[in-house]
């Protein structure tokens, strides 16, 4: 059984430009252990993907329309409200973009940090504190005895970040969710911060979902990467085969945006058009508008993810029909 | 945050808005907003009907009639009559002319000083600039009705002293917020292009800030009316303010707070209509404000 | 923090010395004297009284005598009240508005932050408008309308209570419902808006994705930083207090301060006002302080700047 398991997941926004479909029809399965990587442009539904499993969707004006999260046996979107606040920072721990105001500013570090502690074990408060300051110390801050009484404005963004990994990690969970966690701080602090969470998972052999808009990121990091796009999964597969042999046109255009990859001197290259708008229904390929491959049938046939090589599933009509190589 | 996602970027950009003028928009915002607008035909209803009343009936108000004495209301006397037999639809309405009087009268003055005090701060900025925004904390601070309340028990209780006493009053609000409005318009370019051209400061205070501050101008001192007219209705119901045999709300409220034992009505109806008309000003105000706010101009 | 404090009460004492010296001189630059208005005094025993209360000096002169008697906390005697002084007119009366301030302000406190929480919680639901409505309502209400109507409905009418008076505890709850009603509004719409905001930041995502219950997300990570807003409004709150404390205790006859000194002013008891003049301006400048320091207390960011 894996460990968790998201199936048909649509989670929609009443706002008043009509219904946002954030997330449409998401389904992927993630083992103990293992490494996801989740990327996609900004409104593509990786983090509401994400905030959905947790329950975190503010609701209004956010509505999970259906679908089932399954996290070791339990579904989470129905299960009683108790039960999902237990398995919610215990089991499946959070770490959130932006470490400037993912703290509380009113709250010392010590409070926040031990939070997680307090609320789902039964444990001393000094006992508490003591494994904060180990924690704080796992994640490489120094001085940590003396600096846990500080509040979060008297640290850097990456120590911030620091304290928010060791704050999701101190129950020991098995799920790790990181939500763009590199966004925010400096790329010095960048490979510093993924070196911390690959050692942590390492240790307590937890699963990871990263999200990300950064290919650079997902590919050194993940075992296995999907590609969303306008709400949907577009592609699926292991980081190797994801990276070096696409099966959609949409991760063939994003690869060439990186102009890291391309030669130098020429021009650089952008995906023509603009991410659709999730308010109106979207017939066929939500890519189909901007893709250099589209046919009449990918603005009206119905898309569904499919396995079109060994272990690479992509929701590309024209590839599932192999009419194109991309 | 990215959970949520924001559709105005998702928008395509062939959808090119018909444009509007600020004014036109606000004034679009303004009638969607139901109770500013029943709160604006509330006042002006009120206004015609106090301002006509006193024209047509001049002496109505207070013509006495002893026999008839203090009577619940009725047909002939809607809202009944005072102990001197004088109709209190009348009065209440002739004490509106003299409240929403006071009220624009004061506000006049508080927006004058406020204007002035705030552009001078924030366009000469710097350490002027510290001390006048200190100097309005620290007067923020202070028990000014009690100024006011010693203004009018020494000078005698007049009425072109209490408009000048409660504008002095009320011009903090609008001094820091035109001198907020001021310093973010001096960054502006057209303001460092007129100085590059020249102009002397004087000109560019009286060209160029004012009339860009005039839409908020006019926004806070909606807002101002309903404040001012309950410190003129404070002062006259302490007796400091409006002076017998004129007769504002205050007035009114507090004739008919001695006698609500046996009449009521002498100060349920004063009362009525001052809440009412607070409360319309304060909802037109906030209507206003909503409608024309810079901030809130593109969502 | 105790230079905070020390720097607060440097800049209090030339406020205070303006405020006594405008005073002072507003008072001086009254047409007619105190003694004026006894129809009765013949000009020998205006001029005795004159002499005995020092006012045939140089005005100059009296100036420095006044402030010198300030500076020994002296407020002088009263005009009006024959052997009293200013200084013992008013720590018999302020008590009084003192515990019908610390009632009103308690009053305001506890139903506006609960109405307040409550509206947060469930936005745009009956639970927030019907708690709003009422205080859009309450903040319309001047006291001098409530009061009266509360009279007329609650003592008069049903007779639960005195129409006026302070003598019985039961006479308290009239007076403080009048004079907190106009905060409990406010602090009502400060505290949902404050509320509202800081729901809506990340931290707080950050608190219930550790799994916190929504009372410990409400109570530990929100109420601190909603309540800013509130607090900051707690000094405003603090002169409006004692402005209204004037019309709630003429209302109520209560013989408080506000009574004294609105007495004091169709009295012309001119050391009286300007005492109490003085007395709130000292009063609401410690109040205020008081208020800063506890807003230091609550945000940390404040701490060390």
């Amino acid at each position: 059984m894996p460990l968790l398991e998201l199936s048909n997941l649509r989670t929609s926004f009443h706002t008043r430009h009509g219904i946002v479909r954030a997330v449409n029809d998401v389904s992927f399965t993630l083992e103990k252990g293992e490494t996801l990587g989740i990327v996609g442009e900004s409104g593509s539904g990786k983090s509401v993907t994400c905030y959905s499993l947790m329950g975190l969707i503010p609701q209004p004006p956010g509505r999970i329309e259906g679908g089932r999260v399954v996290f070791d046996g339990v579904d989470l979107l129905c299960c009683k409200p108790e039960q999902l606040r237990r398995i919610r920072g215990k089991r499946i721990a959070m770490i959130f973009q932006d470490p400037m105001t993912s703290l509380n500013p009113y709250i010392r570090i010590e409070d926040q940090l031990i939070e997680p502690l307090l609320i789902h074990e039964r444990i001393e408060y000094t006992e508490a504190v003591k494994r904060g300051i180990a924690a704080l110390e796992e994640v490489g801050l120094p001085d940590a005895a003396k600096r846990i009484r500080s509040y979060p404005h008297e640290f850097s963004g990456g120590m911030r970040q620091r304290v928010m990994i060791a704050m999701a990690l101190i129950t020991k969970p098995d799920l790790l969710i990181a939500d763009e966690p590199t966004t925010a701080v400096d790329v010095t602090v960048q490979a510093q911060i993924l070196e911390l969470i690959k050692r942590a998972q390492r240790q307590l052999g937890m699963a990871v979902m990263l999200v990300s808009h950064d290919l650079g990121v997902v590919s050194g990091f993940c075992d296995r990467v999907q590609v969303m796009y306008a709400g949907r999964i577009v592609e699926s597969a292991k980081t190797d085969s994801l990276f070096h042999q696409p099966q959609h046109p949409y991760n063939r255009a994003l690869q060439n945006s990186i102009p890291a990859l391309q030669p130098k001197g020429t021009a650089l290259y952008t995906i023509p058009g603009m991410p659709p708008d999730l308010s109106r229904p979207l017939p066929g390929c939500a890519f189909a508008p901007r893709c250099e491959f589209a046919a009449d049938k990918c603005s009206t046939g119905e898309i569904v993810l499919k396995e079109v090589a060994p272990d690479h599933r992509s929701a590309c009509l024209r590839v599932q029909q192999a009419e194109i190589k991309v | 945050m990215t959970a949520a996602p924001q559709p105005a970027t998702l928008r395509p950009t062939d959808e090119i808005e018909a444009g509007h003028s600020l004014w036109q928009d606000a004034w679009h915002r303004l009638r969607k907003n139901k109770m500013a607008v029943l709160g604006g035909i509330f006042i002006i209803l009120l206004t015609i009907a106090s301002f006509v009343t006193p024209l047509v009936a001049s002496d109505y108000y207070k013509h006495q009639n002893l026999d008839l004495g203090a009577t619940p209301p009725s047909h002939a006397h809607w809202f009944g009559t005072d102990q001197l037999g004088r109709d209190l639809l009348a009065r209440v309405l002739y004490g509106g002319c003299i409240s929403l009087s006071v009220g624009i009268a004061a506000t006049v003055v508080s927006v004058v000083i406020g204007v002035l005090y705030g552009t001078i701060s924030g366009y000469i900025g710097g350490r002027l600039d510290v001390i006048m925004m200190r100097a309005v904390d620290i007067l923020y601070s202070l028990p000014f009705v009690m100024f006011v309340i010693l203004l009018m028990v020494i000078f005698g209780r007049n009425i072109i002293l209490l408009f000048m006493a409660i504008g002095a009053v009320e011009w903090l609000d609008m001094a820091r917020i035109v001198r907020g409005q001021v310093q973010s318009l001096k960054k502006q370019e057209f303001i460092e292009a007129a100085l590059a051209l020249g102009l002397r400061k004087r000109r560019i205070i009286l060209r160029h800030m004012i009339p860009n501050v005039l839409g908020i101008v006019i926004i806070y001192s909606t807002l101002i009316v309903p404040s001012v007219m309950l410190l003129e209705s404070f002062l006259s119901f302490l007796g400091f303010g409006v002076q017998p045999p004129m007769s504002s709300w205050g007035t009114l409220i507090n004739e008919g707070a001695k006698s609500m034992e046996e009449c009521p009505w002498l100060l349920i109806f004063p009362g009525l209509f001052f809440s009412a008309s607070l409360f319309s000003l304060n909802f037109l105000g906030d209507g206003l404000r909503d409608a024309l706010d810079v901030r809130a101009s593109k969502d | 923090m105790l230079r905070f404090i020390a720097k607060r009460f440097v800049e209090a004492i030339p406020v205070l010395f303006i405020v006594a010296t405008i005073t002072f001189f507003l008072m001086k630059a009254a047409p007619g004297g105190p003694f004026d208005t006894e129809k009765a005094t013949t000009p020998e025993i205006k001029a005795q009284l004159e002499a005995q209360y020092g006012l045939n000096k140089p005005v100059f002169q009296q100036y420095l005598d006044y402030m010198g008697q300030l500076l020994h906390g002296d407020l002088g005697p009263s005009f009006k009240y024959a052997g009293w002084s200013v200084a013992e007119l008013l720590a018999g009366a302020f008590p009084v508005s003192l515990e019908l301030g610390c009632y009103a302000l308690a009053f305001a406190l506890m139903l506006g932050l609960i109405a307040g929480i409550i509206a947060s919680l469930r936005p745009n639901s009956l639970n927030d408008y019907i708690p709003m409505g009422l205080a859009t309502l309450g903040i319309c209400l001047p006291a001098f309308v409530t009061g009266p109507l509360l009279i007329l409905v609650f003592a008069i009418t049903l007779g639960w209570y005195n129409t006026s008076g302070w003598d019985f505890p039961s006479d308290r709850v009239l007076p403080s419902i009048t004079l907190g009603l106009y905060y409990t509004a406010y602090i009502a719409r400060l505290t949902r808006a404050g509320m509202l905001e800081i729901l809506s930041q990340d931290f707080i995502r950050t608190a219930r994705a550790k799994g916190a219950t929504e009372w410990r997300v409400v109570w530990k990570h929100s109420l601190r930083g909603g309540l800013l807003s509130v607090v900051s409004f707690l000094g405003p709150a603090i002169s409006g207090l004692v402005t209204g404390s004037l019309v709630v205790e003429t209302i109520f006859q209560i013989p408080g301060l506000g009574r004294f000194f609105v007495m004091a002013g169709f009295n012309r008891d001119y050391t009286m006002v300007m005492g109490t003049v003085l007395f709130y301006a000292v009063l609401i400048i410690v109040l205020n302080l008081l208020v800063d320091i506890i807003q230091v207390w609550l945000n940390p960011k404040l701490r060390f700047d």
